[in-house]
């Protein structure tokens, strides 16, 4: 499988403080990415320069198809309908009421952001990337202000649209649960200024034993 | 309950009508300065330019504000998206905001003449200021998130002004907006008190001359029904403009 994303040593500065060092991985096509680290260690601002939201101080993306960003708080604009915010934006190709019906919002196509549930409007968030074309998404924690039911309906809507579009996923999240749940692969950073620690490869049947690893070298960066 | 509240309005209004008429009589004034409400009404039916003097202050009004308020949109969202901008032109501009819009009448009519290019420039510079000032507050006020998702999605150029930074901030615009559009409205009779043919203003100051203050208080009542109209249809467009803020 050809690799969508590489990562090659990535850093990141604000001023004197170091938020970045030499970040490197690879995700491969139709591969579903976790990035995964202690609170504060800069795994939003990885996706942003992954995203080229904002510019590193060195090192390279290199990215092969359409990168779209889901944000945390969906980030929809208030004063768009559904169906406008899916199709905002001048390089719109695909059909809006298909991916309406695809993420099951056509009911609520002309309603505004705020008249929707938290978890539509990340659906909706996770459609304006699929309209834009994007076979690469960005997560920046989608799903963490969802309540426990809503979140397991969208995870398993994600994953439903993984499998169907093959798309290529690069997830964070501070969930070790819906890491393991839903990649591949798990990157682990370390804390501020972030190092990758261990590139894990997910088995499901081991989740007890990723579970207990991820947790002993979090925890001992939190230490 | 509404019903109640129209009664005692309409409750209010006639107790003040009376309580005039009884003042009128009572401490026996000169009815020619102090008319009584019946007079007044009465004059409703003698006013032979109403017609005339409303179509050119609407008309002054509407085009003056027009100006106005386009000009300071557009300077709100330049001056509000381009720090640097604001740091020169912005600051500059600032200065004349807090010159009084009469202050600049005898100004205007000696530069643009007493015909209606003067008055219409008169209002637009009053209108321009609130607008100018509320875009561009609407334009800072917009959130970063806002700008991430504008260049995550590749939105730039005019698409980016029209759809994220003037959308984003018309609230703000529609106030500003009808904040001008009031003070234009009081601007207005001022100005054409001072140098006009014809309109609200003209009127009431030409009543004053010829001691028709019954037909004066008419023209008074008229201008401030019209106010409030001015007002609600505001309202009214922008609630149909902004349908994302109308549960608020």
């Amino acid at each position: 499988m050809t690799n969508k994303l590489i990562i090659k040593d990535l850093c990141m500065r604000f001023g004197k403080l170091r938020v970045l060092s030499d970040i490197s991985f690879e995700v491969k096509e139709n591969e579903f990415v976790s990035i995964i680290g202690p609170s504060g260690c800069g795994k939003t601002t990885l996706l942003y320069l992954i995203q080229g939201l904002v510019k590193q101080t060195s090192g390279e993306v290199i990215s092969v198809g359409k990168k779209g960003f889901v944000f945390q708080t969906h980030n929809l604009f208030p004063w768009k309908t559904i169906k406008e915010n899916i199709l905002v934006g001048p390089n719109k190709q695909s059909n809006a009421d298909f991916i309406l019906k695809n993420v099951g919002l056509e009911e609520f196509s002309d309603f505004y952001p705020e008249q929707v549930s938290e978890g539509m409007k990340q659906r909706a968030g996770i459609a304006r990337c699929l309209a834009y074309n994007s076979d690469i998404l960005l997560m920046d924690e989608p799903f963490c202000a969802l309540d426990y039911l809503t979140k397991i309906k969208v995870q398993e809507f994600l994953l439903k649209l993984w499998k169907e579009r093959k798309l290529t996923i690069l997830f964070v999240t501070h969930d070790i649960e819906e890491a393991i749940k839903l990649s591949d692969k798990i990157v682990v950073l370390s804390k501020s200024p972030a190092k990758v620690m261990k590139l894990i490869e997910v088995d499901r049947n081991k989740s007890d034993t990723i579970r207990e690893e991820v947790l002993n070298l979090i925890g001992k960066v939190q230490t | 309950m509404k019903n109640n509240k129209s009664l005692y309005l309409i409750l209010l209004v006639l107790f003040v009508l009376i309580g005039w008429q009884f003042a009128v009589s009572l401490f026996n004034l000169n009815k020619t300065l102090y008319p009584t409400p019946i007079s007044v009404f009465k004059s409703f039916f003698e006013l032979e330019n109403l017609f005339l003097d409303l179509q050119m202050s609407l008309l002054r009004l509407l085009s003056g504000s027009f100006v106005g308020i386009i000009s300071g949109i557009l300077f709100g969202i330049i001056t509000g998206h381009f720090s640097q901008i604001n740091e020169t032109f912005g600051k500059f501009t600032n200065f004349f905001r807090f010159v009084p819009p009469l202050a600049l009448v005898p100004l205007f009519l000696l530069w643009f003449g007493i015909g209606e290019s003067s008055k219409i420039g008169l209002l637009a510079w009053t209108c321009f200021f609130p607008v100018w000032i509320s875009t561009y507050n609407g334009v800072k006020n917009l959130e970063n998130k806002y700008y991430f998702v504008a260049k995550s999605l590749d939105i730039k150029g005019f698409y980016f002004i029209r759809e994220v930074l003037f959308k984003g901030s018309l609230n703000y615009i529609l106030n500003g907006a009808r904040i001008g559009i009031g003070i234009a409205f009081s601007v207005l009779v001022a100005a054409e008190m001072i140098g006009a043919y014809a309109g609200l203003g003209y009127r009431i100051f030409f009543l004053q001359s010829v001691y028709r203050v019954d037909i004066m208080i008419a023209y008074i009542i008229i201008l401030g029904i019209l106010g409030l109209i001015i007002d609600r249809s505001f309202v009214l467009i922008s609630k149909k403009l902004t349908p994302w803020k109308n549960d608020e």
